[in-house]
């Protein structure tokens, strides 16, 4: 039973010095991004962004699935939004206006994710998204402003 | 004579709250700190459309502030303006607290027999235009949002402004009238600003003036920055002044001011009335 601890410590002092051997080479590690879709991303819905309330707001807007038949809302590599305002949050929504009813639990939305950078980025849906979110809105929560929004067909 | 020199007097202790043609006499000085609150859900984008979806959410600020005038010579005045704390909030979010933008200058009175003045103020910012307010509630996805409210703009600018006042022999009304050009860096938006105030004095004691003011950008193309940095800001404003006199150097003051669209219509603004209070020293 000694035998076997010290096997095992020998073993996980190996597998530390491998590490930090590795460590001084060229990088090996992967990433795995649950947000990305697996294999070819699909769109079912596409829509073009219109800037609302004086922000840069545009851009491409896809909504679709992957491979595995999981949804996601993919923005192009063209995407911007005014970011330098705090956080700017992305909804689904039934109609191009924000139609917030929390008392019964905002049947007419979905929120879809927060906006961390400008450019190409896909948000996972865990949702099952209804064919009545026909709009995407870029929305500041804070002040209930929106930014812009893109209607999906 | 004398009664004129009185009321001469008078009338640059309320030249201290506007722009006006009057200066202090050499080592004259006038101190006052005050206190304003604003709170309004009725927010006007940059294209002057009132947003709907704002409703139900006040912006709220709260100041003080210091504000000074020093007589360096009988026909020069230094001028400060600082708001010493400020609070910004939104409904949704704590609030943000900082200072304001300090505002010093001087103002040179151009001809004594008709007073008009020409004044130097430069607004030097104390941040970076950075103060994120975080939401009160966490949203669906667990996340605190947050925006940013910041207390000073974090540009440096410039305000350039010519004023003419007038009273009567009596000293009991007044009027003057101004325009400001407001030169501003990081490339936000000059702007320019005008108004009106006219006073009338009660019971030797009481001084009840109205003032209207509006403000227009210099740009049709205003940067996407917060709303609190005034960036393509456009509005009208009118108010109402009570000061009363407590004795010969100490002065109540209190004024009600909003907005109105009758002049240049609202633009990138939160839409509201806004109260002060402050006590004056003068001697």
């Amino acid at each position: 039973m000694k035998n076997l601890k010290l096997i095992w410590l020998l073993l996980a002092l190996l597998s530390f010095t491998i590490v930090s051997c590795d460590d001084d080479d060229e990088p090996d590690e992967i990433i795995i991004d649950s947000s990305l879709p697996t294999g070819t991303f699909t769109a079912s819905r596409s829509g073009s962004l219109t800037a609302q309330n004086g922000t840069p707001t545009s851009g491409s807007v896809d909504l679709g699935t992957d491979e595995d038949g999981v949804t996601y809302l993919h923005f192009g590599s063209n995407f911007t939004t005014e970011l330098g305002t705090g956080t700017v949050t992305i909804y689904l929504s039934t109609s191009d206006t924000f139609m917030a009813d929390p008392a019964n639990g905002n049947p007419d939305l979905i929120l879809v994710g927060v906006v961390d950078e400008n450019g190409e980025s896909y948000f996972k849906i865990s949702k099952t998204v209804s064919s009545s979110f026909t709009h995407v809105i870029i929305w500041c929560g804070s002040a209930n402003i929106p930014f812009g929004n893109a209607q999906l067909q | 004579m004398k009664y004129f020199g009185l009321a001469l007097l008078l009338l640059i202790q309320i030249s201290s709250f506007a722009q006006s043609g009057w200066v202090r006499n050499k080592g004259g000085y006038f101190v006052q700190g005050s206190v304003s609150a604003f709170s309004s859900d009725k927010y006007y984008n940059v294209n002057g459309e009132l947003q709907s979806s704002a409703a139900g959410t006040n912006f709220n600020t709260y100041a003080f502030k210091l504000y000074g005038e020093y007589g360096i010579t009988n026909r020069l005045t230094g001028l400060l303006n600082l708001p010493l704390i400020k609070s910004n909030g939104l409904s949704t979010t704590e609030n943000v607290y900082g200072v304001g933008d300090l505002r010093i200058g001087a103002k040179y009175q151009i001809t004594k027999s008709i007073p008009f003045s020409f004044s130097v103020e430069a607004e030097i910012p104390t941040g970076k235009g950075e103060n994120l307010a975080t939401h009160k509630k966490a949203n669906d996805l667990g996340i605190r949002e947050q925006i940013n409210l910041p207390t000073t703009d974090g540009e440096f600018n410039v305000w350039s402004t010519l004023a003419l006042s007038s009273s009567t022999k009596s000293g009991k009304y007044y009027g003057s009238i101004f325009t400001s050009l407001n030169l501003r860096t990081e490339g936000l938006s000059h702007q320019l600003k005008s108004g009106v105030e006219i006073g009338s004095f009660w019971f030797d004691k009481l001084w009840v003036i109205g003032k209207l003011n509006f403000q227009e950008s210099l740009s049709n193309d205003p940067e996407p920055v917060p709303f609190l940095y005034g960036e393509g800001s456009e509005f009208t404003t009118y108010a109402f002044t009570a000061i009363y006199k407590l004795n010969q150097h100490f002065n109540l003051t209190a004024e009600y001011a909003d907005y109105a669209g009758f002049i240049t219509s609202q633009k990138n603004i939160y839409d509201g009335a806004s109260f002060s209070i402050g006590l004056a020293l003068e001697y």
